[in-house]
């Protein structure tokens, strides 16, 4: 069966006690091809059995990421639609457009089950390209790291400089910034909202400079986001951090903060948010996403569907194939 | 001379000869098989109608580039000579174009008529590469007998300047090294300049062997003096003067030789392979006028050069005689002179004209079939590329065309500059759709450009490399005797071994270790030899290099017998022979029966009755070597022109008979010690008819004798019938004769009978009559001899081995289990090739045998037929030729495989044909009937072959069919045939370096190409076809997923690997595991391989991609590749509605209202 073709034609190295022999014996059987090697032969048992292994070894794997996954509580809450005013459903660009309409908004969340601290909150932007080439590129990470003292900027066009002076952080991603805010109120008090260590921390240490600071950010003709505070460096603005991240598909969640307490079952959470970012002009999606997580991270069912479907594609395979060489063995 | 103003005068015969452009090669295109012209120019007034035919379609085709076309027509004897040279400046002289002149019968008058025929150039137009390629391989054909006055040359002795008055004769100078042709496609300027490097290495190496050739020195004949001259400067007409052991710098007519009786030796290795010496003679007429030193003119007109080098047909006016010259008066390039001092001749072909020459095709560079299917494949991945880039760029374009308006407001699409500044306002990268769409299109390419597997070459390169390294250090492959290893010579083909279905092998020296020896002997209706024991008391091998770097060793025997001899004698043999004790006891007996006086006329016979030369050397450092030292210890080495001659003088010379001298005039024959004088009173060579040989000799007590030896056939008819104790003698001869050549020896009868003086002075008489005459020589001598050839008295007879290298037959034996036909092209006689086949397996005695030697095209036609309808071989033809071949290939793999139960239902065949019939075949459109015929066919023996046609029998099947074929030999007359094969093998033997030099893998002996192919080259062969198909996988693998992220990224060709990762992918991740696995990789181990030769032809994918499944299943990947996701989105947006999807619905419902309503209220209004 294993090493059914075994090759072993060579007289076997151990009887060679000298090392120096031993090693010179190697050589030489490597030079002639002709060191002990194995190949396995698949002969119907072995297919059935290796088959039927992977089945049981997989299922309970897939079955156990399941349960972890499932375990994960998710409320997720489209506003983007719903935070337009009556009067602008008909343009909703407009009314994002226009400073002088109030932006807050109140949705109102409902906790069906026991959620355990660490909470995370996430927003949830569909639609919308990050991944960009145009995009993506549009970025100077030695910029983010040196600030001012790096030149080349030509990377970050079309935001490059504003008025002959140079923007930093500079390019689309960072013009870009994601600007919505969230306060949520339990009950009668507000939720503590833990904002900061939400970004990698090699990022925030070695990426964005501790001494770099925000400088003719958002001052041209056409605003893409949010403002930063020009007194707080780039390393400790997480949420441009978190930001300039960008995502690989065009639907994507982002960490908005952490929630350090728990909520009871049948809590209702009322959300305060600042509906500012503009998604409506290519009809983008905005959601916020409030879960709780598990060893296996956020609720992702792909890896658990994934095992069970091999492993049980397996058994099945198995079946089959026994199926087959009862009826017609070799 | 290229211009097109021809000057013809025919009436003019001193200004004979002119410049004629002539006929290119498009004119002979248009010619077709019909359009005939005559050339019979002799008795027609008008003859000019040949050369103003040429006029006018060289007129047309002047275009020909750099080639020139000389033509020039001299009138001499009423007779239009016509040299054409065809010269080319750049390309190593291929193709030799002779006009196309098919044959008027009424026209053709007398002998002057040539036809030099261009094969069936006009004939194959349709296939024109393959004309082109054929005609290259085809010698000019002439009529026998006829010197062809069209083409002949003038040769004015020593008066070179006259001889290349009218027309510039090649120099002698040579080039072997071509331009670099071999131009790789793909515009990977890396890949271009390995290749060119390696090629250009090639070449220069190549151009660097050239030069040192044409630089070496000659003595030629410079205003009455002999002085040095470089080779490239000798010219036709030239007198050159040889030195023994020289090589010949050019194609020589022989006008005198240091011996007085004209007959000079000379080594044909070089062309034909044949180790031994040949005779050459110059002409009584020059050869006396020289030795009386008087000043040599005259005029020599000869053929044109062609590539038939065992014909020669001349005639020479000198001192107002005319007489012809043949084959035997000639000496070729690249021979060497032995045993004779010097010789002077005059040059009659030179550099690129001579037969040496014309016979070494351009080496063509060879490449794997492998990469030319990768090369294929590679097509076809870029046109899946260009798909893909085609998806891109259209969904670029559709998504642009979706968010035309939106594309300043889409944070992530910027086209417009909105910060303040100089570029306010401008366009940033944005050229409108189109232009964005083609920019796509780019950008995808680099982005998918990994998916052309340009890494790969470099990537086989090295694996390619390691496995060579492997290959050269197996040690089963490595030859004790001679201390060769294997070699790779050539890094293109490693994979070409595991596909071979043909072998064309070569017999002297390749399956024959190219050494007769004497093993069997009947003497007197006793057999000897059967238990041969060899007396050998010390035996001692001393390895000694000479200055030449040629490894020779000696092996000094020493019998019990000879011992005693020893002391007194002063000379030892080269080689040494085992002798049989019985025998030997008997020589010394000292009895004086019948018995005893048969024995000693035996060995006198196998002693006189010969052409072999003994050679004395002193040879003092080998004594000195061995424990007894001996001084001046002299060392006879016979040479001549037959092999077993050789072996049967040295069994002689072991039992006590030793040649020890021998002239035209007597022999000196060491008999135990006293040396016998007997005078030589003549010989009757060995011709073919006859099939025996006969010396008539005189013994130093005035008896004359008659010694005979012979094939059994010819012998048996001319013994003596009356005498009744010979006839026991004779029955029990002839069983002995049926033993040993059923155990493959090659026999020869011995036979003796006394002359008395009246039958001597008859047979003189008519013998000096005969051997002077000037007609029909050959038939009068042949009539002499039957005068004293009869009444023999049988004495015994002879079975010498002509010694087989170690395992050949095991070897072919499992080469052909495993699917591969052997065929052997050889030089030989057909009877020996015959033999040959049959003593190493080749040939069973179950199979049939189709003989083919026919003299003229009709007969080969005819033979063809025969055989054809003999044997049911079906006649492929027309459109699916090829198809039919491969079907017959692959039945006929099939026969083999299903093992040998067909062949009791068929009898297996076997092909036996000759040089000359394949001449009339190859030459004339009877290839495909050949072809059919050789397929069908289990052995193919090819003899008399010349190296040229070893070439086309290869291109017969390479050209006809896919399969690879191998071409194994090891002599320089095997060059061509090497390199026009697939997979070119030299061994490493004696005949010079020439093979191993043309080849892509040498080797020591031919048993390790059992090894090279069923394990190296399966074993190559998975690897690298494992690595191809995994570097076609892992390219589509990383190309379909940035395909896929691409479509999710807007088209915008965002690479989802860094720019790192994406180097190393192909770079480090996936190529440094398949380099590995691409060297070491083994599938079977080398035991299971030997042991189950059928494994060889096991899996090809060059047949894959052929048929439907395989292409199914590439798209069944890409459709499952694709159906999970897809899948899984149906699935979740019927199962899982998200928001968005719940809005959009109910928007369009919401909306549905609003689409009736303008309907509603147009009825309404």
């Amino acid at each position: 069966m294993w090493g059914g073709s075994t090759s072993s034609d060579s007289t076997r190295v151990r009887s060679i006690p000298i090392r120096s022999g031993q090693c010179k014996a190697f050589l030489s059987q490597f030079k002639q091809q002709s060191l002990p090697a194995c190949k396995p032969v698949l002969t119907p048992a072995w297919v059935i059995a290796i088959h039927l292994l992977l089945g049981f070894v997989f299922i309970p794997i897939g079955l156990v990421t399941l349960h972890a996954s499932r375990g994960v509580l998710e409320i997720v809450d489209r506003y983007d639609a719903d935070c337009v005013p009556e009067e602008f459903k008909g343009n909703k660009v407009s009314y994002i457009k226009d400073t002088s309409v109030p932006k807050n908004c109140t949705r109102i969340l409902k906790v069906h089950k026991y959620m355990k601290a660490p909470i995370y909150i996430y927003y949830q932007l569909d639609n919308y390209y990050q991944n960009h080439r145009r995009y993506v590129k549009s970025r100077s990470d030695q910029q983010l790291l040196h600030g001012l003292k790096y030149n080349d900027t030509s990377s970050c066009k079309p935001e490059e400089s504003n008025n002959g002076l140079p923007i930093v952080p500079c390019g689309l991603i960072a013009w870009s910034l994601f600007n919505d805010t969230y306060t949520f109120i339990h009950g009668t008090a507000e939720l503590r909202v833990n904002r900061k260590n939400i970004a990698w921390k090699s990022d925030r240490d070695h990426k964005f400079g501790k001494h770099v600071y925000p400088f003719n950010f958002q001052n041209g003709t056409l605003i893409g986001g949010g403002k930063l505070d020009p007194n707080i460096p780039l390393g400790d603005q997480e949420d441009l951090i978190v930001w300039m991240r960008t995502s690989a598909l065009p639907s994507f969640r982002k960490i908005y903060g952490r929630i350090e307490e728990d909520l009871e079952a049948d809590d209702v959470i009322v959300v305060h948010l600042m509906n500012n970012y503009n998604t409506y002009s290519f009809g983008g999606k905005k959601k916020l996403v409030i879960s709780t997580s598990s060893w296996l991270g956020g609720r992702n069912d792909f890896l658990g569907v994934a095992y069970i479907f091999v492993g049980s594609s397996a058994v099945i395979l198995s079946l089959v194939f026994l199926l087959l060489h009862v009826k017609n063995p070799r | 001379m290229t211009s097109g103003q021809p000057l013809l005068q025919s009436s003019d015969p001193s200004a004979s000869s002119q410049p004629c452009p002539s006929c290119g090669f498009g004119s002979l295109g248009c010619l077709c098989s019909n359009d005939s012209f005559s050339s019979s120019i002799i008795n027609d007034p008008q003859g000019n109608l040949f050369g103003l035919d040429c006029l006018e379609k060289g007129d047309k085709d002047l275009s020909v580039g750099d080639t020139r076309f000389h033509s020039s027509v001299g009138e001499s004897f009423g007779s239009v000579e016509t040299t054409q040279q065809f010269h080319s400046v750049e390309t190593p002289r291929i193709e030799r174009l002779s006009l196309e002149c098919p044959t008027h019968e009424n026209k053709r008058l007398g002998s002057s008529v040539v036809h030099a025929k261009v094969g069936s150039r006009a004939l194959s137009s349709l296939h024109d590469n393959k004309s082109q390629r054929k005609s290259r391989h085809k010698s000019s054909q002439f009529d026998d007998n006829v010197l062809c006055e069209e083409d002949a040359r003038f040769i004015y002795i020593n008066d070179p300047r006259r001889t290349n008055d009218k027309y510039e004769f090649t120099g002698n100078e040579i080039r072997t090294s071509n331009v670099w042709e071999n131009c790789v496609l793909f515009p990977l300027l890396f890949v271009l300049c390995v290749t060119a490097i390696k090629d250009g290495y090639e070449d220069w190496r190549r151009h660097r062997s050239d030069r040192n050739e044409n630089n070496r020195e000659a003595l030629v004949l410079q205003s009455g003096h002999f002085q040095h001259k470089r080779w490239k400067k000798i010219r036709a007409g030239e007198v050159v003067k040889i030195c023994a052991d020289e090589t010949i710098p050019c194609d020589m007519v022989l006008l005198g030789t240091s011996d007085p009786s004209g007959i000079a030796y000379i080594q044909t290795m070089n062309l034909d392979g044949e180790s031994n010496l040949k005779t050459r003679y110059a002409r009584q007429e020059t050869s006396s006028a020289l030795s009386e030193g008087c000043t040599i003119s005259g005029l020599i007109r000869c053929e044109r050069p062609n590539r038939n080098i065992y014909e020669f047909t001349a005639n020479m006016e000198f001192n107002r005689h005319k007489f012809s010259l043949s084959q035997s008066n000639i000496v070729l390039r690249g021979c060497q002179l032995k045993n004779t001092d010097w010789i002077i001749g005059v040059v009659v072909y030179a550099g690129q004209e001579t037969k040496a020459m014309l016979n070494s095709a351009a080496s063509p560079s060879k490449r794997s079939k492998l990469e030319s299917y990768m090369n294929r494949e590679t097509l076809w991945l870029s046109i899946f590329l260009f798909i893909m880039c085609l998806v891109v760029a259209l969904g670029m374009g559709l998504w642009l065309a979706r968010y035309k308006d939106q594309l300043d407001t889409l944070p992530y699409y910027r086209k417009t500059y909105f910060t303040h500044g100089k570029d306010y306002g401008k366009r940033y990268k944005y050229y409108g759709i189109p232009m964005e769409i083609f920019f796509s299109f780019l950008s995808s390419i680099i982005v998918f450009q990994i998916m052309i597997p340009i890494s790969l070459y470099i990537t086989m390169e090295l694996v390619r490399l390691g496995q060579s390294y492997f290959m050269i250090g197996d040690r089963h492959m490595y030859d004790d005797s001679s201390g060769s290893r294997f070699q790779c010579r050539s890094l293109n083909i490693n994979e070409d071994l595991g596909q071979v279905r043909y072998i064309f092998s070569d017999k002297t020296g390749t399956l024959t270790e190219n050494k007769m020896e004497f093993q069997r002997a009947s003497v007197y209706g006793k057999n000897y030899g059967g238990s041969l024991v060899a007396l050998i008391s010390c035996r001692k091998r001393t390895f000694r290099k000479f200055c030449n770097c040629s490894v020779s060793f000696t092996m000094e025997v020493i019998s019990t017998y000879e011992f005693a001899a020893a002391a007194h004698r002063r000379w030892k043999l080269k080689s040494s022979i085992a002798v049989d004790p019985k025998l030997m006891r008997l020589l010394h007996k000292d009895s004086v029966g019948d018995e005893r006086i048969a024995v000693h006329e035996f060995f006198l016979t196998l002693a006189a009755c010969n052409t072999v030369i003994p050679i004395r050397t002193c040879d003092r450092s080998s004594s000195c070597a061995e424990s007894q030292c001996h001084e001046d210890v002299e060392t006879i080495e016979y040479q001549g022109e037959s092999p077993d001659e050789q072996a049967l003088v040295a069994a002689a010379s072991a039992y006590g008979y030793t040649l020890f001298e021998r002239t035209s005039g007597h022999i000196v024959i060491d008999v135990n010690g006293e040396k016998l004088r007997f005078d030589v009173l003549g010989m009757h060579e060995f011709d073919s008819l006859r099939k025996r040989m006969s010396v008539v000799i005189r013994f130093p007590n005035d008896d004359v004798k008659v010694l005979v030896k012979g094939a059994d056939t010819s012998m048996f008819s001319i013994l003596a019938k009356d005498n009744e104790r010979d006839h026991h003698v004779r029955h029990a001869t002839q069983c002995h004769l049926t033993e040993y050549s059923s155990q493959g020896l090659r026999t020869l009868v011995v036979a003796a009978r006394d002359l008395s003086e009246a039958e001597l002075e008859l047979w003189q008489c008519r013998f000096d009559d005969a051997s002077t005459s000037l007609t029909d020589r050959a038939t009068k001598l042949r009539q002499t001899a039957a005068l004293i050839e009869c009444d023999l008295n049988v004495l015994g007879a002879t079975g010498i081995e002509d010694k087989l290298q170690d395992g050949v037959p095991e070897a072919i034996e499992s080469l052909r289990q495993a699917g591969i036909k052997v065929w052997v092209l050889t030089g030989d006689k057909q009877e020996t090739a015959i033999s040959i086949g049959l003593s190493c397996k080749l040939l069973t005695m179950d199979m049939e045998q189709i003989i083919i030697n026919g003299n003229s095209e009709n007969e080969c036609r005819k033979l063809l037929a025969d055989a054809k309808a003999k044997h049911g071989v079906k006649t492929s033809d027309g459109g699916n030729r090829n198809l039919k071949c491969n079907k017959n290939a692959e039945i006929d793999y099939l026969e083999i495989s299903e093992g040998k139960k067909e062949g009791i239902v068929k009898v297996p065949l076997a092909l036996i044909i000759d040089g000359n019939s394949l001449v009339y075949i190859l030459e004339k459109d009877l290839e495909s009937e050949l072809f059919d015929l050789a397929t069908s066919c289990k052995v193919v023996l090819c003899c008399r072959v010349a190296p040229l046609q070893k070439a086309a029998i290869v291109d017969l099947i390479k050209s006809r069919t896919d399969d690879m074929t191998l071409a194994i030999g090891d002599g320089a007359n095997d060059v061509s045939m090497i390199q026009m094969a697939d997979v070119g093998v030299g061994i490493c033997g004696q005949e010079g370096r020439q093979a191993v030099m043309a080849s892509d893998f040498a080797m020591g002996q031919f048993r390790f190409l059992n090894r090279l192919l069923l394990v190296h080259g399966h074993w190559n062969y998975q690897r690298i076809g494992y690595l191809v198909l995994y570097n076609f996988y892992r390219n589509a693998v990383f190309v379909l997923m940035l395909f896929w992220y691409i479509l999710c990224t807007a088209f915008s060709t965002t690479s989802a690997l860094t720019d790192w990762s994406s180097v190393f992918y192909s770079v480090i991740y996936t190529s440094v595991p398949t380099i590995v696995v691409g060297t070491l990789d083994k599938d079977l181990s080398h035991r299971t391989l030997l042991q189950y030769p059928k494994l060889y032809g096991a899996g090809t994918i060059y047949h894959l991609a052929k048929s439907p499944t395989y292409w199914l299943t590439i798209l069944l990947i890409i459709v499952i590749a694709l159906l999970p996701r897809f899948l899984f989105k149906v699935v979740h947006q019927i199962f899982w509605p998200s928001d968005i999807q719940i809005a959009r619905e109910a928007e369009i419902l919401r909306r549905g209202p609003d689409h009736l309503r303008p309907r509603l209220d147009g009825r309404s209004s």
